[in-house]
């Protein structure tokens, strides 16, 4: 009985037929029984671990936190208010590419798209780009929480794939109309996250 | 183990919820911190889980409430406002890793699932704690040893799992919020899960063995 | 027809097609790229070349770099559901029309790096007059930006 399998036993990834035949066979073969207790011994380990962690963060640090949050989206509430033309200006560009080129991410975070398609993979997205009069989001087929009702004609990507690379989708815009940007990072910049 | 089980943890009626969304919606900020004060420890558990550093985690909170407060009125309540926002926090927390990567090795023992898990030498281990998780819980040392062993793994593996055990999150889920396939998952799972055993079951016998000859003493010093 | 008004014929219909001056039947898309190198050097310096493009250059993210260069251009006729490959200094690409209404083009755009290794295949779907920017960039934090905008 291989390993993956219990391990896709315990997670609740096998359809019904597979998991009663596993089950079947766990009956009969005590050490793999034990195997997959202990997959649910260390889930319990780690989310109690991480619950307690939480617990023990003293509460004024979130009442802090509120506060922040609550100033966040002022700010927020009043930078959709802002025009176009100031909103894709940028602090000056720290050393660094990445840096420089992260550090615009940041501050436009409500204007890209994050349709990030990591290596190798196909991912579907449909991925839509409102106009000038609001704020870029993106909405996928998959778990992505943000969705879309476009406002104008934006931009669709509709698939992207990105062999060796993580793309990135983000939309200008300016006087000349929309531009869409599709940025490939190679993977050896994104491995070992 | 019950996916659906470990999300419905909170005991939220997302009924209520959903009536909270629409008053925050509406402006109401009291309605938006309720949704706050219900979910923050949870969203920084799973924060905390991924980066590993407090300060970190409580930015990315920030940032996620801010970031839901902002999009709720593309909230649609397909699913719940937790499930929504956990996904916000987790890829708040992935962009985090990847611009602020710290030097940590990749993972080069990330063999192919199928290879690992055939090798007796990297398969998992059966139970280890005497099916008391709770309890061990409340020792310190267990507690600063899980600490230390999610400190150990790749942020790719610890990402995972605490997707997996904190949230429930399916595989393809998973592959979805990580950019890469089930089966890297999968295999990134199994990694994350057999170190964290390793590393866990040597305290243990190092534990068993300090009981027994606490014991040993305890007893030659009572026949002395 | 005589050869003369035959050969003005063929050479006023090969002119519409590249320039794209013609009304576009519909299926049919006149495509434009230009490929640029982005590097940072001691002087900044936009190509003049790259007139129709240097206001998007000078904003974020592109401020990532200060010196654009253009390696090569050009126009590409696209028939819908047939791709055409363009050489690039750096690589490669093949765009193909897979749709268009009067006002949007829908297109598969592949690229490969200078190994011939595919870096990217999308499919966007975007406005006519529109300019669509694939940026890649290499070890050195050069970057490679393809430019593409369809009537």
């Amino acid at each position: 009985m291989k390993d993956a399998d219990l391990m896709s036993l315990a997670d609740g990834e096998l359809d019904e037929r597979e998991a009663r035949d596993l089950e079947d066979k766990l009956a009969r073969d005590p050490i793999a029984r034990g195997k997959l207790d202990a997959v649910g011994e260390l889930g319990e380990l780690v989310r109690g671990h991480l619950e307690l962690s939480a617990d023990a963060v003293p509460q004024k640090k979130f009442d802090a936190l509120w506060r922040e949050i609550d100033k966040g989206i002022e700010r927020a509430s009043a930078e959709s208010e802002s025009t176009p033309a100031t909103k894709n200006e940028a602090a000056p560009a720290p050393a660094g590419f990445l840096r420089r080129v992260g550090r615009w991410f940041d501050a436009h975070r409500g204007h890209i798209i994050s349709g990030v398609v990591g290596a190798g993979a196909v991912a579907t997205l449909a991925l839509i780009l409102r106009g000038p009069s609001g704020d870029n989001l993106a909405g996928t087929k998959g778990s992505h929480p943000i969705d879309t009702t476009p406002v104008s004609a934006p931009a669709e990507i509709e698939s992207l794939d990105t062999p060796g690379g993580t793309g990135t989708v983000f939309n200008l815009e300016d006087d000349d109309g929309d531009t869409t940007v599709i940025w490939v990072t190679p993977e050896d910049t994104v491995e070992g996250i | 183990m019950n996916k659906e089980g470990q999300r419905a943890s909170t005991g939220r009626d997302p009924v209520d919820d959903r009536e909270l969304v629409e008053s925050a919606r509406k402006g109401d900020r009291d309605a938006f911190r309720t949704l706050f004060e219900r979910y923050h420890r949870r969203a920084y558990a799973l924060a905390f889980g991924v980066l590993r550093h407090p300060d970190d985690a409580l930015d990315v909170v920030q940032d996620a409430f801010i970031k839901a407060h902002k999009y709720l009125d593309k909230f649609e309540g397909n699913s719940s406002f937790y499930t929504w926002l956990y996904r916000i926090v987790m890829n708040l927390a992935i962009d985090h890793l990847r611009k602020h990567r710290r030097a940590k090795p990749v993972e080069l023992d990330e063999q192919h699932l199928e290879e690992g898990a055939a090798a007796g030498d990297d398969a998992l281990l059966p139970k280890f704690l005497g099916g008391n998780p709770g309890r061990a819980l409340l020792d310190k040392e267990i507690r600063a040893r899980i600490d230390q062993a999610l400190g150990e793994l790749s942020e790719n593996h610890r990402a995972v799992l605490v997707m997996r055990e904190l949230e429930g999150m399916s595989y393809e889920e998973m592959a979805q919020a990580m950019g890469c396939s089930k089966g890297t998952i999968m295999s990134r799972l199994f990694h994350a899960r057999k170190n964290m055993q390793k590393r866990l079951v040597d305290l243990m016998e190092g534990r068993r063995v300090t009981d027994d000859e606490t014991e040993d003493a305890a007893a030659s010093g009572s026949r002395g | 027809m005589s050869p003369r008004i035959w050969l003005a014929t063929l050479a006023l219909g090969l002119g519409l097609g590249v320039t794209g001056a013609s009304a576009q039947p519909k299926g049919d898309a006149e495509c434009s790229y230009i490929e640029i190198s982005a590097t940072n050097d001691k002087a900044a310096s936009i190509d003049p070349d790259l007139k129709s493009l240097e206001k998007k250059l000078k904003k974020p993210p592109f401020t990532a770099w200060n010196n654009f260069k253009k390696l090569s251009g050009g126009g590409s006729s696209l028939t819908k559901n047939k791709a055409e490959t363009i050489k690039l200094k750096q690589g490669g690409a093949s765009l193909m029309l897979r749709d268009r209404s009067a006002t949007r083009v829908e297109l598969t755009v592949t690229m490969d790096g200078v190994d011939g290794k595919r870096v990217l295949e999308a499919k966007p779907a975007f406005k006519a007059g529109d300019w669509l920017l694939l940026v890649g960039t290499n070890a050195k934090d050069d970057g490679h930006i393809l430019a593409l905008t369809c009537k």
